[in-house]
């Protein structure tokens, strides 16, 4: 299924289908790690919104579990080198 | 902020094999807006897949060229870049995109203003695009573009 209606949309993927026609995607983006994901309705993927952040978790289960922040993992790699995961 | 841009043409030897690292600094952190994969093989049933991914060390590229400046008033870009063929690979963080493409295809994507991939304000940290597997070895053209 192809999407490009998300108003919470986070970037586009430009590509073409098997007859040469460009189709564009949706992307959101993880308020935890950053990354970005290809929206597909009923995917069954999981998705988590974390009320901290104001925004959508990709899939992973990191992501899911425990609101780490994206600037937070950033502010953690300058001041200690390294991620400093929440007990 | 400046955009800048990266190009590199090769074929993956030894998957996961590096396209395009962009290396950033503890004061300078790339900002990864857009990257482009596609081949100019001769068109066969072949695909491989691709990910986006921050690292905390540099690796050893093939070649570091220069980053392209997308307006002649821009300064020089502040991070530098490592493509093609990876001797040593960077060590990966987060994963942040990952995605199949058809040989015969063309993958774009591009972020919204504010959404763009950053890497970490650490030295030797970066973004890498790189190449996973391939069903078949096939020369890949793949282009980035970063604020800074």
């Amino acid at each position: 299924m192809f999407e490009h209606s998300d108003p919470k949309a986070a970037g586009v993927v430009i590509t073409c289908d098997f007859d040469g026609k460009t189709v564009t995607q949706d992307t959101q983006q993880c308020v935890h790690c950053g990354a970005h994901w290809v929206v597909v309705r009923g995917s069954g993927r999981p998705h988590v919104w974390c009320y901290k952040c104001v925004g959508n978790t990709c899939s992973n289960p990191a992501c899911l579990r425990q609101c780490y922040p994206e600037e937070k993992r950033m502010d953690d790699i300058a001041k200690h080198g390294r991620l400093i995961w929440p007990d | 902020m400046s955009l800048y841009t990266a190009r590199v043409n090769f074929t993956p030897t030894t998957v996961p094999d590096g396209a395009i690292h962009i290396i950033g600094s503890a004061t300078a952190r790339a900002a990864l807006c857009g990257f482009n994969i596609s081949s100019d093989a001769t068109p066969v049933e072949q695909t491989g897949e691709y990910q986006v991914a921050r690292t905390s060390t540099t690796g050893t590229g093939a070649a570091t060229p220069t980053p392209v400046k997308a307006s002649n008033f821009s300064p020089a870009a502040v991070c530098t870049l490592a493509v093609g063929t990876f001797s040593v690979d960077p060590t990966l963080g987060d994963l942040l995109f990952d995605t199949s493409v058809h040989q015969k295809n063309t993958f774009r994507w591009v972020a919204y203003p504010g959404r763009e991939y950053h890497s970490a304000p650490a030295a030797n940290a970066g973004l890498l695009i790189h190449c996973i597997s391939q069903s078949a070895p096939h020369s890949l053209n793949v282009s980035a573009e970063w604020l800074e």
